[in-house]
């Protein structure tokens, strides 16, 4: 990039700071400057232009080191843009795009792109049609996710959100799909485990992290998630699926707060500026799935999968004692395809993940999802929903009809079933399993704390790797529950294999 | 615009000259209300320039500044008002200017840009020759440290082909 004197003497044109206030600065003179401009301080400081007065431009600086007033600034004639690079996968960067993990300078080639872009248009949009497989069993059964699709994690702090976001990473790293974990004012500790759990999962190869701190300008807070979008456009544009997260942008609206107030812009409700809606709006409209641009295959099908790009927005809205009526949530949730609620109470409860099934939506989701897997979650919504009413009458202490108990416990048994360890992930063919393995009886009459052992043991078998006999039985379990297509033949297959699955559990015991 | 005005404001150049009679404005404002009603430069004799007392007098004469206090007072807040809105002229130039090339000057870009203009002026000897312009964002180097940098490096990058 060139410097202050360069830029002046190519445009002509000169300002001067005449207002300061931590991270943004008013500026006055560069009369042709723009609407999201970069613009250079003689000390080399950039900062982007985010509004413009009639005598002054206000300027969202991205480091305050030099920064004093009277300083001289140059235009640059371009969009702010970011250097992108296939290179970036593997590090951590900040939100312009510089390296923070101490590893040195992203090498290769770089792209400039624009942090600011359009969102695709309707033409180029295609119907969400493939499933997101995140690994966590009570998501991908009853709040579905696919390709290309916003769905917003909501809940309290510290219910697990971040957790469910890592095992989504690694299912989807591991399937190759590009992943762009953006954070968000995160807390240096918060963000090393982050590393920690995704180079334990080997998958950080895979990811690029984008991270702001609190100790970052609120500039560069503000610009974290369109830099993580602008990187995910990258990727997409060159034919990848993209997942990106925004964790999250409760905290990003506070950052944005603050900016609007720093500039004396109308306070609205919760004294957030009015645009803020647009603000993430225009960001998560930028995600979807879309007809890829270069019709690598112009002889497949226009409906086929491969010719489809797209990019998964899961953003991150955080919530106090469960109330999601906040105005950052509702907007987010406007915004969104549905969302996932962690449950304050549900975490109290002692269930991992604290997921209340009942109060998350996926609105297109469900549309990827094929008839077995349809069949399922309406018959276990059902029994859920059974179960949660006769536990409130059970908690009287009144007598209990031997149906009663029966499907008590098999409420019980399913909550044993979507209870997973943050370090788990479970794969649909297994999930499937499992799920024949209850319905076809497997764990009756078992106490419940045998079916988690033997729950355990299956998930450590698919696990321990291909030197097992317990993974090639449960590898050629899985090749064949794929061509199941309803629950009864699912229900008859799990039958016919409780054999294999016994002799799994009794592999070393 | 007043004659007695337009003569004065052509007498400021530079914002040395500029700030020098904004003083003297603020003196003689402090000096309105302090001799009850009487002529300004009557009240201000040997106490401010000579270019402001003339020009005080000239007022006077057309009638336009009287002898209450009050009125002088905002007569000379509009004067002060009127030459804080005249544009400014950055110049940066290598030598120390005369009066006469400071007039010449100030004539030429009054004459360029149609009104008046207050040329804040820099001497830096590093730019050798020529100036350095800004006005109103607009920022031009005619500098001859520009021309010979620029003579340098095309010669140096065409002897790097080589």
């Amino acid at each position: 990039m060139r410097g202050f004197k360069d830029y002046t003497e190519k445009t002509g044109e000169i300002g001067y700071i005449t207002g300061l206030t931590h991270s943004i600065t008013w500026i006055s003179g560069l009369p042709t400057l723009k609407l999201e401009e970069m613009i250079i301080t003689e000390h080399g400081e950039i900062g982007m232009v985010h509004g413009l007065n009639k005598k002054t431009a206000e300027v969202l600086m991205f480091s305050v080191k030099n920064l004093r007033i009277g300083e001289r600034v140059a235009k640059t004639n371009r969009v702010f843009q970011i250097p992108v690079s296939q290179k970036l996968l593997g590090r951590i960067i900040n939100p312009l795009c510089l390296p923070i993990d101490g590893l040195g300078p992203v090498t290769g080639e770089k792209r400039y792109l624009n942090i600011q872009r359009e969102a695709p248009g309707i033409t180029q949009r295609v119907r969400v049609n493939e499933p997101l497989e995140t690994g966590v069993m009570i998501v991908d059964l009853l709040v579905p996710i696919g390709y290309g699709q916003r769905e917003l994690v909501i809940g309290d702090a510290k219910t697990g959100k971040t957790a469910f976001l890592l095992q989504t990473i690694t299912s989807q790293a591991k399937k190759g799909v590009i992943c762009i974990y953006v954070a968000i004012g995160k807390e240096v500790a918060a963000v090393k485990s982050v590393e920690e759990y995704l180079k334990e999962m080997e998958v950080f190869d895979k990811t690029i992290m984008v991270v702001s701190t609190p100790e970052d300008p609120n500039t560069i807070n503000y610009l974290a998630p369109f830099s993580g979008m602008t990187i995910a456009e990258y990727f997409r544009d060159q034919g990848k699926k993209v997942l990106v997260i925004f964790d999250d942008l409760t905290t990003h609206a506070k950052f944005y707060r603050e900016i609007s107030l720093l500039l004396k812009r109308i306070p609205g409700r919760a004294s957030y500026s009015g645009d803020i809606f647009h603000i993430h709006a225009a960001l998560l409209e930028r995600a979807g799935n879309i007809k890829a641009s270069n019709n690598k295959s112009s002889d497949q099908k226009s409906g086929s999968k491969d010719n489809e790009v797209s990019i998964t927005a899961l953003p991150v809205a955080e919530t106090l004692e469960n109330d999601i009526s906040g105005y950052i949530q509702t907007n987010l949730m406007a915004i969104t395809d549905g969302h996932i609620f962690f449950d304050i109470d549900n975490f109290r409860e002692g269930k991992r993940p604290a997921i209340n099934a009942f109060l998350s939506v996926s609105r297109v989701g469900n549309q990827t999802k094929e008839l077995l897997d349809k069949e399922l979650a309406s018959w276990t919504r059902k029994k859920m929903a059974e179960y949660k009413r006769l536990m409130e009458i059970a908690q009287f202490g009144v007598e209990l009809s031997p149906r009663t108990q029966k499907l008590l416990d098999l409420g019980k048994k399913l909550e044993i079933l979507f209870s997973q360890g943050i370090k788990t992930i479970i794969p649909r063919t297994l999930q499937l399993l499992l799920f024949g393995l209850l319905l076809s009886d497997f764990w009756e009459n078992k106490p419940h704390d045998v079916m988690k052992v033997e729950v355990n043991k299956i998930l450590e078998g698919y696990h321990k790797g291909p030197f097992f006999e317990e993974f090639l039985t449960l590898l050629e379990i899985e090749n064949d529950i794929k061509r199941i297509k309803n629950l009864k033949e699912l229900k008859g297959f799990t039958k016919k294999n409780i054999p294999k699955v016994i002799k799994i559990l009794h592999a070393h015991s | 615009m007043e004659k007695p005005l337009e003569e004065f404001t052509e007498k400021i150049n530079t914002k040395e000259e500029l700030i020098f009679y904004l003083e003297g404005l603020s003196q003689a404002q402090q000096a309105a209300f302090r001799e009850g009603r009487a002529l300004l430069s009557e009240k201000l004799k040997g106490k401010i320039s000579k270019e402001l007392k003339n020009f005080f007098e000239k007022m006077e004469e057309k009638g336009m500044l009287s002898k209450n206090p009050e009125q002088q007072y905002s007569f000379l807040e509009k004067i002060k008002k009127y030459l804080l809105s005249l544009p400014e002229v950055k110049l940066e130039i290598a030598f120390s200017p005369s009066n006469d090339f400071l007039k010449n000057i100030s004539l030429w870009f009054k004459e360029e840009l149609g009104q008046k203009v207050i040329l804040d002026l820099t001497v830096n000897p590093k730019i050798v020759g020529g100036a350095i312009i800004e006005y109103q964002g607009n920022w031009r180097d005619y500098s001859l440290a520009r021309e010979i940098d620029k003579l340098i490096n095309d010669k140096l990058s065409h002897y790097e082909r080589f």
